[in-house]
């Protein structure tokens, strides 16, 4: 509690500094409007959730899942990893942990597959970074958003995440989004243009209309995969990853760099 | 005065026609990064910024050095570098606009670039930087031409720009500040996440663009019948013997925080860059190149002798701009990205496009510089013969 | 006064590129129709606001559907100024359900209008029309 309210501290003598350089005609409208709130301010609830890592080990859950997410936001399928979008992924539990791996650790837990995606931090260096505002962190629900008409596409937000969740559109993706024999793609959710940045949106589409996230769903139905994948809200205290949460072990990635992630991996 | 870049000998055109075919060269090869998107060139999901952000931040330094004649011409009336303050502004003014061509030629999506003005973010270093940086043109030219109008009619400028020159004077600082803090920032780049990057930033500018400078001003002393004076060239020298000096101080530092430390997260990037890391290597020969440069330069620097020598301070000069470009414009900015926040380390080297686009830019800035030079020696040589 | 010759060139071919839309387009020989020949939906009386509106603002309405769905998260549905009647703020949903077949509306009236909206690059027509 003492680092947080130290970083509320330095965010809000920062603004005050900064503040005080409202004074060109350009940064009056800025200063006064109060367009949105971004960086790391309070939010009224937060989307969160937790990943089992031992039933996430069967590759048919998280196939599972896999494949949701990209039929649902219509990803294309791109093998070359210098190009290839990902919002859901397989990592090594070392690379994805790496301050918890030390020598002794046997192989099979060093490479065992973890389940990754964007963590809806609390304090999101992405948002902190963008200069326009292109992804936010919504407050009503702590969703790191992004903007797609409003991205100019200069990837700071790639440069500042620390956790490699985010994506780039090196060329224009609907080529190579799989079709039906109609040429339809999967969903209605908007491909992408090339040029911009995109990233796991906690189905924020899905959640509008009440459903849960494409994967969790997903990984629900495939048999032993039931409660691999759970979400729900931190500020209802009687959600289920609240429950999770207070009665288990659980662990987030890179917990010293101060970002507050929202993707819980019990270990 | 502006009618002078209309006139010149064979040579003048011949020059303006080598920038012009680059500057097509450029234009095609960004015509292709346009149509295709980003894909044509070398960077990937790993390494997302590549030569063009290199090149932004290296010339970031040559605009600020523009400081370095400023400040004691003005502030110290420092008199021998009255002929060589004009070189500077010019040099700083190409060397934003390249700053800003090398950012809008690394967008996604450039058609939305006013995003920037219009939903302006007060928590972004970006923003800033781009203030920064307009300002400090803005600065520049109006300083420039004031300043230099009332020169070409042998009067005094006018009083107001006395602040304003003042002020230009700490704008010049903040832009390569500004420009570190985009990096330093960052909490997923162990890299760059450290304090001395502005600082280091600083030094390597003051001696990169004042080398810049020098050469520039050996050349025009060479084909031209101006000649911005020995003295003022000795003490640019002088300044770039310091800067370099404390620029190796400060990498220095930063080598024994990383080494002696010996946290992995610290090493990789300067093993990385010297030895290779899990036989990835490509920087290595241009790390030591930029090496064994750096400590020649520097040694050749700190003797009287061979740095009042003009005929082979244009070659340390060279020099050092060859060590201080393979320091920042090859090493610093693709190392931040290895290893990536997932432990991979991914190659980066830029495609043929992406070096026709960077070619096109500076070519855009050095017929620039050429346009602003040549109206500054028309009105010189004009009034060393009336 | 030498330069005349160089000044009226450099203008004439400044005028010459300031006026391509117009010759450009006459040079191009394609007689314009006097307007664009749209399909309006059959079942439908009105579009979510009346016609002369939405021919000049259709463009604006959407951008502030976007920001108030996208960016401010407001999931009530759009009440018309017209009617009464709500609408979700969705471009698919809403606009291309009614107008089904895109072609014969948005593009033919854009191609009219010789406009280039970047929509469709990442929207689709329900079901998934690319």
């Amino acid at each position: 509690m003492e680092s947080k309210s130290r970083r509320t501290f330095l965010k809000e003598t920062a603004g005050a500094a900064l503040g005080l350089s409202c004074g060109g005609s350009v940064l009056t409208a800025a200063c006064t409007s109060g367009e949105d709130s971004h960086g790391g301010g309070p939010v009224e609830s937060q989307w969160a959730m937790v990943i089992d890592m031992e039933k996430s080990q069967d590759p048919a859950v998280r196939e599972a899942c896999y494949e949701a997410c990209i039929q649902a936001h219509n990803i294309p399928r791109i093998e070359d990893p210098e190009e290839r979008i990902r919002w859901i992924w397989d990592e090594e539990y070392q690379d994805v942990f790496p301050d918890q791996v030390h020598d002794q650790l046997p192989d099979d837990v060093k490479h065992a597959p973890v389940m990754v995606l964007c963590n809806h931090c609390m304090n999101p260096p992405c948002v902190r970074v963008c200069p326009t505002q292109a992804t936010w962190k919504r407050e009503e629900d702590g969703i790191v958003m992004m903007d797609m008409h409003r991205c100019i596409g200069c990837r700071y937000c790639m440069a500042a995440c620390p956790y490699g969740s985010r994506s780039f559109n090196w060329r224009d993706p609907r080529p190579l989004i799989d079709k039906d024999a109609q040429g339809n793609v999967a969903s209605d959710f908007p491909t992408r243009t090339r040029g911009v940045v995109e990233k796991c949106n906690f189905c924020a589409e899905r959640l509008r209309e009440g459903l849960q996230p494409a994967c969790v769903e997903a990984a629900n139905q495939v048999p032993g995969g039931e409660g691999a994948l759970m979400f729900g809200n931190l500020a209802d205290p009687g959600s289920e990853v609240n429950q999770v949460l207070s009665s288990q072990r659980t662990i987030t990635r890179r917990v010293a760099l101060g970002t507050g992630p929202n993707v819980f991996y019990i270990v | 005065m502006l009618e002078a870049a209309f006139r010149g000998g064979k040579r003048y055109w011949i020059l303006l026609g080598v920038w012009g075919s680059l500057i097509l060269v450029g234009l095609w090869a960004w015509g292709q990064q346009f149509t295709q998107g980003l894909t044509v060139t070398g960077m990937s999901q790993d390494v997302t910024w590549g030569i063009y952000i290199a090149q932004f931040t290296f010339l970031v330094g040559v605009a600020a050095s523009a400081v370095m004649v400023v400040l004691p011409y003005y502030l110290h009336s420092y008199k021998d570098f009255g002929r060589m303050v004009i070189l500077g502004e010019g040099l700083a003014i190409a060397a934003v606009i390249m700053c800003m061509l090398f950012i809008f030629v690394d967008m996604g999506q450039p058609t939305r670039v006013t995003n920037v003005l219009l939903h302006p973010t007060l928590n972004s270093m970006m923003f800033w930087d781009m203030l920064a940086l307009g300002g400090y043109l803005a600065l520049n030219a109006v300083i420039g031409m004031v300043t230099f109008d009332a020169e070409a009619k042998e009067g005094p400028p006018p009083g107001w720009i006395k602040p304003i020159i003042i002020l230009s004077i700490p704008w010049a600082v903040s832009i390569h500040t500004v420009t570190a803090f985009l990096y330093s920032g960052l909490e997923a780049r162990s890299f760059w996440m450290t304090a001395i990057l502005a600082p280091r930033f600083l030094a390597s500018a003051f001696s990169s663009g004042p080398s810049l400078l020098i050469i520039l001003a050996l050349i025009l002393r060479r084909f031209t019948k101006f000649d911005p004076g020995e003295k003022a060239i000795r003490s640019l020298a002088l300044i770039v013997a310091y800067a370099m000096v404390v620029n190796v101080f400060f990498v220095g530092v930063e080598f024994f925080t990383a080494i002696y430390s010996d946290m992995p997260h610290h090493t990789h990037a300067f093993e990385y860059l010297y030895m290779g890391l899990h036989g990835h290597d490509a920087l290595v020969p241009w790390m030591w190149t930029g090496a064994a440069l750096t400590v020649t330069c520097v040694t050749l620097l700190l003797i009287p002798k061979i740095r009042n020598n003009l005929n082979v301070l244009g070659f340390i000069c060279a020099g050092v701009i060859a060590a201080i470009w393979i320091e920042k414009g090859v090493g610093m900015v693709v190392t931040g990205f290895v290893p990536n926040p997932l432990g991979r380390i991914t190659d980066y080297s830029p495609t043929g496009v992406e070096i026709g686009v960077t070619v096109g830019v500076y070519a855009i800035g050095f017929m620039l510089l050429t346009l602003i030079y040549k109206i500054v020696v028309n009105v010189r040589e004009r009034m060393l013969a009336a | 006064m030498s330069d005349k010759g160089k000044i009226f060139f450099g203008l004439a071919i400044f005028v010459i590129l300031v006026t391509f839309p117009f010759w450009g387009r006459l040079s191009a020989g394609d007689a314009l129709p006097d307007r664009a020949e749209l399909e309006y939906p059959a079942d439908e009386e009105a579009c979510v606001e009346d016609t002369p509106f939405m021919r000049a603002s259709h463009m604006d309405l959407l951008n502030q559907w976007r920001d108030e769905l996208v960016r401010d998260g407001n999931l009530e549905e759009y009440v018309s100024e017209l009617d009464g009647r709500t609408y979700p703020r969705s471009l698919t949903k809403t606009c291309l359900s009614c107008h089904e077949d895109r072609d014969a509306f948005c593009t033919r009236c854009h191609d009219y209008a010789d406009v280039q909206p970047t929509c469709w690059e990442c929207h689709t027509t329900p079901g998934g029309g690319v």
